[in-house]
């Protein structure tokens, strides 16, 4: 090979061309570097700022009802959770963490407990399966926590629906006047409680 | 012990990756060290020895059930059965780097031991990039993802395999789809050397050819694994689904597919220097940004991989530093191989460009819409995501001009236009449309009430047509070819294998396309549906258990008529250490048609019933037929011994690629438009190189 030829090319002009893969690629890396801050999977939920949906749920184990009415006059976090659910058995400390905060009422929702394939058929509102599914959840409480003031059955997913639920578990925060202020999806983590509950918790208090 | 082991063998490897970027760079373009380039072989050598040191530990560590190693711990179990238990190695986040990085360093040794006869100044260049490129790799592996940290206590039992990973597709199409993406670090090394020395000739690019085809050859099957696991393991009976992960793997393939054609250009006419150049980089900077999407998590996606900022940053600065010094270098050598003449249209360059550029446009417009929900997010536009009609919109109006160039491209004469070469393989052209027609016809026959709406369409008889010149033509020329004397060479036979793969692979989508039929049913036991006039009859549904799940099993027994031709038995699994069910769909697959059942979920209500797709999909086989033939094609053509020459050759040497000019009788012959044999004759000399 000959001598080292890392010298300029003499007597030719730089055209413009040559710099437009460069700036391409460098406006690219400037857009995947700011997607980088940004999560993908955070969807912003249509529900923010409206009134909660409505509905009537039978507490677990008690006997009455809880409806959205009930949301009205103190500041509720509703948990939505089943014990088939591993982000809920992750997220559950904290769920037991908030339920000391002064002032917020917890509401579990324990959504689909009983899954389309344990029913086999079964009518989810059958008394067979509501006792099924109400043995199985406070059990779970009982060795994870209690951290709901109100734990509430939602056999047929139709309240979860109405929460527009992509999967679980799901947070949602509902102030005094039954309006949603906040949502998660997926397991509360302690940076999204100190980053982004409590500041609304404040705020909204 | 041995993790340790391994551990320690990365960081010398990461040394030593270090040592066979600088010296032999250094060596060769600062400095003339003979000393200095001969380093470069044995020092890629013993990074190979302790990079698969380390592979082998961590192999050790799956294998004895050590769940003190995290990496262990996370993916595999004690139920897992062996082979996945080895696989489970590229399961992850750090394994997988574990795996490119063996790559890596495998291809360095193959292009270590098959370049004896190239430069001494060009291999050390080579063999440096490549090590400059595994030093980034080792860097990230040791920094920010060990596999070999350990946890005290170690936990009695590990989490399992993502079912979804326990199948046979998924324990080899990682691994070759890394062979891919990785080989084409060979391709920018190659361009890199040039763009350092400034040396860019035609035995440059002949040396390149078979390292770009062989990485393409096991991309193409990387991705052609992924989309046939996607097929009968996902259950919904689709084959490409555009998600950004299968983006990611596409996007290097059509850059690789125009670098193939454009190295064609450049070893045989020394044209297309600049071009080559920016698309060897494009190719491998694309695996690299795939790896990043992957890896980093900023896209949504079934792939969807445990993510940490942390990694994503350090693999973007990677690829901002990797791509961006090389394209400054490229802007900064590129106008010296400017191109003094343009190709004359209609002769076989113009074609070739047209390739390319429909190739990239193509390129683009899959990162645009892989890329453009983070664009809008990113601009604070909103959340939204892009899905298949896009793609297909875009996609398909692209490939067809890139299609329809195929045959004119492969008969048409280096140089100079002459439109003459393209008339004998009309014959052939109208031929396919003849049958495609019929074909669609065919189709269009009601077998069933509810046949698929696209049936016999103007699309199919497109698809058929441009599928069946490509196949009938290239028949043609082999028919041709062989009548003369001499033989072709493998490069020759494997272009000819890959273009009926890519026929094959169109025939196959315009035929699942057309003529699928997909039904959504419920049935109970004893129920019945028809589908493409062949009747499936639900017999039990039972229980079953596998070694590590529980599987909900089907039976179905399929009638043609009133006679019965096989039984179907499609499962829904239940992992042991996983909530998510997954879907085993049961085919009965031949060459025409599959007939494809994937058992849905129970329903309420009494008796029992289940939810079922049956789908009838003719031709989908092809799909992947097409791609073993692209492979096989780019294999044949990777050991073509006219590659590894030294010295250019005469025109009489070059068998098969074409002739570089037509005899003056044979052009004049043309010229005056006298009689079909002189036309033949030429044409002759114009697909074989060989007069007759």
């Amino acid at each position: 090979m000959s001598a080292p030829t890392l010298v300029k090319p003499a007597g030719q002009r730089m055209p413009r061309w040559v710099f437009v893969p460069l700036a391409l690629f460098l406006g690219m890396v400037a857009f995947l570097a700011v997607g980088l801050q940004r999560n993908p999977q955070e969807i912003p939920s249509p529900l923010i700022g409206r009134p909660a949906p409505a509905f009537e749920l039978p507490m677990v184990g008690g006997a009455g009802v809880f409806s959205a009415e009930q949301f009205k006059g103190q500041l509720t976090l509703v948990n939505l959770w089943a014990t088939w659910c591993a982000g809920c058995k992750e997220e559950h400390p904290i769920l037991m963490a908030l339920s000391r905060q002064p002032g917020l009422n917890m509401v579990g929702i324990n959504y689909k407990e009983l899954q389309a394939s344990e029913l086999a058929g079964q009518d989810p509102q059958s008394a067979e399966a509501v006792q099924k599914a109400t043995a199985r959840s406070q059990a779970w409480l009982q060795k994870q926590g209690q951290a709901f003031g109100v734990n509430l059955l939602d056999m047929d997913g139709r309240v979860g629906m109405d929460f527009g639920v992509y999967g679980l578990p799901e947070t949602y925060l509902v102030d005094r006047e039954g309006v949603v202020r906040f949502k998660h999806a997926g397991a509360l983590t302690p940076d999204v409680v100190q980053q982004k509950l409590l500041p609304l918790l404040r705020g909204v208090d | 012990m041995w993790p340790e082991v391994g551990h320690l063998a990365l960081i010398m490897a990461a040394w030593v990756a270090l040592a066979q970027a600088v010296l032999p760079l250094w060596g060769s373009l600062l400095v003339q060290r003979a000393g200095w380039q001969t380093l470069a072989r044995p020092l890629a050598v013993l990074q190979l020895v302790l990079i698969v040191l380390a592979f082998g530990a961590l192999w050790h560590a799956f294998y004895g059930h050590d769940f003190s190693v995290k990496y262990v711990a996370q993916h595999s179990n004690t139920l897992l059965p062996t082979p996945y238990r080895l696989s489970a190695i590229w399961a992850g986040h750090e394994g997988s780097l574990l795996l490119w990085v063996l790559m890596l360093s495998m291809w360095s040794v193959a292009v270590a031991i098959f370049s004896r006869r190239l430069p001494q100044a060009l291999v050390a260049q080579v063999l440096g990039v490549m090590g400059a490129v595994s030093v980034g790799f080792l860097a990230f592996i040791l920094t920010l993802s060990n596999p070999f940290a350990r946890q005290f206590p170690a936990p009695a039992e590990g989490r399992d395999l993502t079912p979804l990973l326990q199948d046979p597709g998924l324990v080899i199409h990682p691994p070759m789809l890394y062979m891919g993406y990785v080989g084409l670090s060979v391709a920018f090394a190659f361009a890199m050397a040039a763009l350092l020395s400034g040396r860019l000739d035609a035995a440059w690019a002949r040396w390149a050819r078979p390292w770009t085809v062989a990485a393409w050859g096991f991309l193409t099957l990387g991705i052609a694994l992924g989309s046939w696991w996607a097929y009968y393991e996902l259950g919904w009976g689709g084959w490409w689904f555009w998600d950004p992960v299968e983006n990611a793997s596409l996007m290097p393939w059509l850059v690789a597919t125009a670098l193939i054609h454009s190295l064609m250009v450049t070893d045989k006419r020394g044209q297309f220097k600049a071009w080559t150049v920016l698309l060897a980089i494009g190719a491998f900077s694309l695996s690299l940004l795939g790896t990043f999407l992957v890896r980093s998590g900023v896209l949504t996606s079934v792939h969807a991989f445990a993510t940490d900022p942390a990694r994503g940053i350090f693999i973007l600065l990677f690829l901002a530093v990797v791509v961006g010094v090389s394209l400054a270098l490229f802007a900064w050598r590129a106008p010296q191989w400017a191109n003094a003449s343009q190709p004359v249209a209609g002769s076989r360059e113009s074609f070739l460009l047209l390739n390319s550029v429909l190739l990239v446009v193509a390129m683009a417009a899959v990162l645009l819409g892989t890329l453009y929900p983070l664009i809008i997010d990113a601009l604070n536009l909103g959340k939204l995501s892009v899905g298949p009609p896009y793609f297909e919109r875009v996609f398909v109006p692209l490939m067809v001009p890139l299609l329809l160039a195929m045959v004119p491209g492969t008969v048409v004469p280096w140089h100079v236009a002459r439109w003459a070469a393209v008339r004998a393989v009309l014959v052939p052209g109208a031929l396919a449309l003849l049958a495609a027609s019929a074909w669609a016809s065919w189709g269009a026959a009601p077998q069933d009430a509810e046949t698929a709406t696209t049936a016999g369409g103007w699309l199919t008889v497109m698809g058929g047509t441009l599928g069946g010149w490509i196949v009938l033509s290239g028949a043609w020329q082999i028919v041709q070819r062989l009548r003369l004397p001499g033989s072709p060479g493998l490069a020759w036979w494997g272009m000819h294998g890959a273009h009926l793969g890519v026929a094959v692979l169109v025939l196959g989508i315009t035929g699942v396309k057309s003529f699928q039929v997909e039904r959504d049913v419920r049935l109970g036991l004893g129920d019945a549906v028809t589908v493409a006039g062949v009747r499936y009859q639900l017999i039990s549904v039972d229980n079953h258990l596998g070694p590590n799940y529980l599987a909900l099993r089907a039976q179905m027994q399929v009638f043609e008529g009133e006679r019965m031709v096989g039984t179907l038995k499609p499962e829904k699994r239940r992992y042991v250490s996983s909530a998510m069910p997954m879907t085993e769909a049961a085919i009965d697959r031949n060459l025409w048609r599959d007939r494809y059942v994937s058992l849905g979920e129970p329903l309420a209500g009494e008796p029992p019933q289940w939810s079922f797709r049956v789908y009838h999909k003719p031709f989908v086989s092809w799909i992947w037929l097409g791609a073993v033939f692209m492979v096989l094609g780019g294999g044949l053509a990777a050991f073509d011994r006219r590659y590894r020459r030294v010295h250019g050759q005469t025109q009489g040497q070059v068998h098969g690629q074409g002739a570089k000019f037509a005899s003056p009788q044979a052009l004049s012959a043309l010229n005056a438009g006298k009689t079909s044999t002189a036309a033949v004759g030429a044409l002759r000399t114009a697909v074989t190189g060989v007069k007759p």
